[in-house]
């Protein structure tokens, strides 16, 4: 069940409903089995990972709260990692690490010993994994306190907008709200619905129409022209972004819904003026837990620039990994932890020229953006071929060029220019004005209106149909 | 308990909510009627729409041709029509399936003079892959063929999208705005030729359109179905498969399976079956008229209609008296 089907949103006009008609204590095994039913949706065998996942941390965090000792404490989450990663690895990562090994033995003229193993990576695997891994972390660093009932753990671990792609959710901030339980508030479901709309509008009228395009490059390099390459990458970076943020809009939505607040995972991150500040805007819940419970503990830049750089780079590299089993990931992974150190290392340098050639702020700012934009979209190339030889065909074609004519979709193209502008003009108005809902609360109500009613004729007249899948549940 | 001012501010945001949806639901059908004289105005511009409007209200000579890609690029009008002695047009849409062609066929029968003929490409996978969806295209017809929209409300899902006159038209709104403004330019006979070759050392793994999907019994109702209605108004059909550069032992089980059934459904239709893939001797093309591991470029195209001409010819070696019928 994705978000952009009529099953779900019975499905959560259903969940919602109820919700608010049961006492605040019978809330939580509500929406405990409604998660469950949510993942079965794809595939009921794999909810037992979950269960496994949640059982564990839940025994392993409690027995670490009782436990003074460092090393056993060390153990008891060592216990935690070993279980959590073990799955993960069997699951995304053990075909990937077999076909290398026997790659690699084969030019020792001889074969890998392990065979490789027959299983679909199940959705959403390295977002609950992540999500519980940072709550026994925290507890192990002592700055949470784990939590005593097992139903709330298990909804923490499992509560459906963000099951299957995040946010992902610290245990500090989620648990509590659990607790507490929300009422019935309009205002935050008018908000919930609200961005749960915008998110939608990202998702089907952008996201999908303009991946028609990239998948007919992508899918075949051979039959079109550098300048087509070009266009599909602006066009892929505009995609991935329109999807990964209507997801996150529409679980955040969700969430809001029924009462319940989710951080935030997108902040316009092609605004971003250096690659440093786009990862503190793109996929933040990744971002902050790779910083806290990798960058950080690797001593992050607490040793001298050398190492600062040296753990900027793990830290993507094993971020780039973290997307999926594939050397293209561990490429883009390690090309943005590149791309993080020299933006680190050559700002002083870049700030001289400004001040020395007095460049205008407004010019800086606006070509800053643009070169970061062009990185990331450099970076996309990797991330979207579906091997390092497309890769290498798009960037090199790219760059020899010449910069022909692009193949003509009119329909798709169409699509495009007249959404995208829009959603520019909104992101322009949420940097200006911080929130473009509370811009718009403001304006009268006939203006309100028109605004969403243009957006819901907008998905039922652009939208792509279908259900395409989002992006990141593969990861 | 809640105080009056709560009860009073609450009866209002659920009074205003009803007014919105009743607005939302004017709205569509407001845009959903202009939308619909835009449609009556002009001529579409996407070929799957503009084909199923103009199909009941053409006169047909000879052969029309129905199908997805594997005819558009496959079926030549100018190389099938002189072997057979009628015209020939090519009524295959990229992305197309078995949905589709059964509401276009049913369409053209539906004309004041139907052709002699009716081709249709059979895919494997029209028998075990549903294009419901795909076949959406023609929604806007829902609410002017009953047909269409029963065959595109197959489901619980379709039918309440189907209840949207917007809805009906999504994804058509800039193509039918251009239509107002552009003149429509002419689609000829239809054939669209690839340009091109195949690499010829490029391996090309036998492709299993069916993969794990078992035979879906409703979509071998809709080839069903059209046979019985070309029979009905006296229009012969003939149905083929085309070739695909693979290695004729390398389709799939679920495919042989599909063909076999096909090949039942065609037969007890009263239809012809003439399978020119890579199967049959004729059918085996070399990578040179292949534009793609599923498409034969413009000469591959020509070589294959010559040979569809031919065999054609000689199971129905009197169609040119018929294609000139009064």
């Amino acid at each position: 069940m994705i978000f952009n089907s009529l099953d779900y949103l019975i499905f959560f006009t259903l969940v919602a409903s109820v919700h608010f008609l049961l006492p605040t204590g019978g809330r939580w095994p509500l929406l405990l089995v409604a998660s469950y039913g949510f993942y079965m949706a794809w595939n009921p065998a794999y909810l037992f990972l979950i269960l496994c996942s949640t059982a564990v941390d839940f025994l392993l965090g409690q027995r670490m709260a009782e436990v003074d000792e460092p090393v056993r404490r060390r153990l008891l989450l060592f216990g935690s990692l070993a279980a959590n990663f073990g799955l993960l690895f069997t699951f995304k990562y053990w075909n990937f690490a077999q076909a290398n090994l026997d790659r690699l033995l084969t030019t020792l003229g001889t074969h890998s010993p392990i065979p490789p193993i027959d299983v679909l990576l199940p959705v959403g695997i390295s977002f609950y994994t992540f999500q519980t891994l940072s709550y026994t972390i925290d507890i192990y660093r002592g700055v949470l306190r784990p939590e005593p009932h097992l139903g709330r753990f298990a909804l923490y671990v499992a509560f459906f907008p963000q099951l299957v792609a995040g946010p992902i959710e610290r245990a500090r901030n989620l648990l509590p709200q659990l607790r507490e339980e929300a009422s019935f508030d309009w205002e935050r479901i008018e908000s919930g619905v609200q961005l749960m709309l915008w998110g939608l509008f990202k998702k089907v009228v952008i996201a999908d129409r303009v991946a028609i395009y990239v998948d007919a490059v992508y899918g075949n390099v051979g039959q079109h022209n550098p300048g087509s390459y070009l266009l599909a990458t602006y066009l892929f970076a505009v995609q991935i972004y329109c999807d990964f943020s209507g997801y996150s809009d529409i679980a955040i939505g969700s969430a809001k819904v029924l009462g319940y607040d989710l951080m935030k995972n997108f902040e316009r991150p092609y605004f971003s003026k250096s690659m440093t500040e786009f990862w503190r805007r793109w996929h933040i819940s990744l971002s902050t837990w790779l910083r806290d419970y990798l960058y950080i503990t690797l001593g992050g830049n607490r040793y001298g620039l050398s190492k600062t750089y040296r753990n900027l780079l793990i830290t993507m590299v094993l971020g780039g990994l973290w997307h999926g089993a594939s050397w293209n990931f561990v490429i883009w992974g390690a090309l943005h932890g590149v791309l993080l150190g020299l933006s680190r290392a050559t700002l002083p340098a870049r700030d001289q020229i400004y001040a020395r050639f007095s460049v205008p702020t407004f010019v800086r700012d606006a070509w800053r953006m643009i070169a970061t934009f062009h990185l990331a979209c450099l970076g996309w190339i990797f991330f979207r071929a579906d091997t390092l030889e497309t890769a290498w065909m798009i960037l090199s074609g790219i760059l020899s060029g010449p910069l022909s004519a692009p193949f003509r979709d009119t329909t798709t193209l169409a699509h495009a220019l007249l959404a995208i502008p829009l959603m520019l003009l909104v992101h322009v108005i949420q940097e200006r004005a911080g929130s473009a809902r509370a811009w718009l609360a403001d304006r009268p109500v006939a203006i309100r209106w028109a605004c969403w009613y243009a957006m819901i004729v907008a998905i039922a007249l652009m939208g792509v149909d279908g259900g395409a899948q989002f992006i990141y549940f593969q990861f | 308990m809640m105080s009056d001012a709560v009860g009073v501010r609450l009866r209002s945001r659920w009074l205003g909510l009803v007014v919105f949806v009743l607005g939302l639901v004017l709205i569509d059908r407001l845009l959903g009627f202009g939308l619909e004289r835009v449609l009556d105005a002009s001529t579409p511009r996407a070929r799957a729409l503009r084909l199923a409007v103009e199909a009941p209200e053409r006169n047909y000579d000879g052969i029309v041709v129905l199908g997805s890609s594997r005819a558009t690029h496959h079926f030549e009008p100018s190389e099938i029509a002189p072997r057979l002695g009628v015209e020939v047009v090519n009524f295959g849409v990229d992305g197309q399936g078995l949905v589709f062609t059964r509401l276009l066929g049913a369409r053209v029968l539906r004309a004041a003079r139907p052709p002699a003929a009716i081709v249709v490409q059979f895919d494997p996978g029209d028998f075990c892959k549903p294009t419901f969806d795909r076949a959406f295209v023609l929604a806007p017809l829902a609410g002017r063929d009953d047909l269409v929209r029963k065959t595109l409300g197959h489901d619980w899902r379709s039918r309440i999208k189907l209840t949207s006159s917007l809805y009906r038209f999504n994804s058509l709104g800039p193509s039918l705005a251009l239509s107002t403004v552009l003149p429509t330019p002419d689609m000829g006979d239809g054939f669209v030729p690839l340009r091109g070759r195949i690499d010829p050392d490029a391996v090309v793994p036998p492709r299993d359109v069916c993969g794990a999907d078992p035979l879906d019994p409703t979509l071998a109702a809709l080839l069903v179905e059209l046979l019985a209605e070309a029979d009905a108004v006296g229009v012969r059909v003939a149905v083929t498969l085309g070739p695909r550069l693979r290695d004729f032992d390398g389709i799939p089980e679920a495919e042989r399976r599909a063909i076999t059934e096909a090949r039942l459904v065609v037969e007890r239709g009263g239809a012809v079956w003439l399978p020119l893939d890579e199967s049959t001797e004729a059918g085996r093309f070399g990578p040179a008229y292949y534009r793609d591991a599923s498409h034969l470029n413009e000469e591959g195209a020509r070589r294959f209609s010559r040979l569809f001409a031919s065999e054609l010819a000689v199971r129905w070696p009197d169609l040119g008296r018929l294609g000139s019928r009064e």
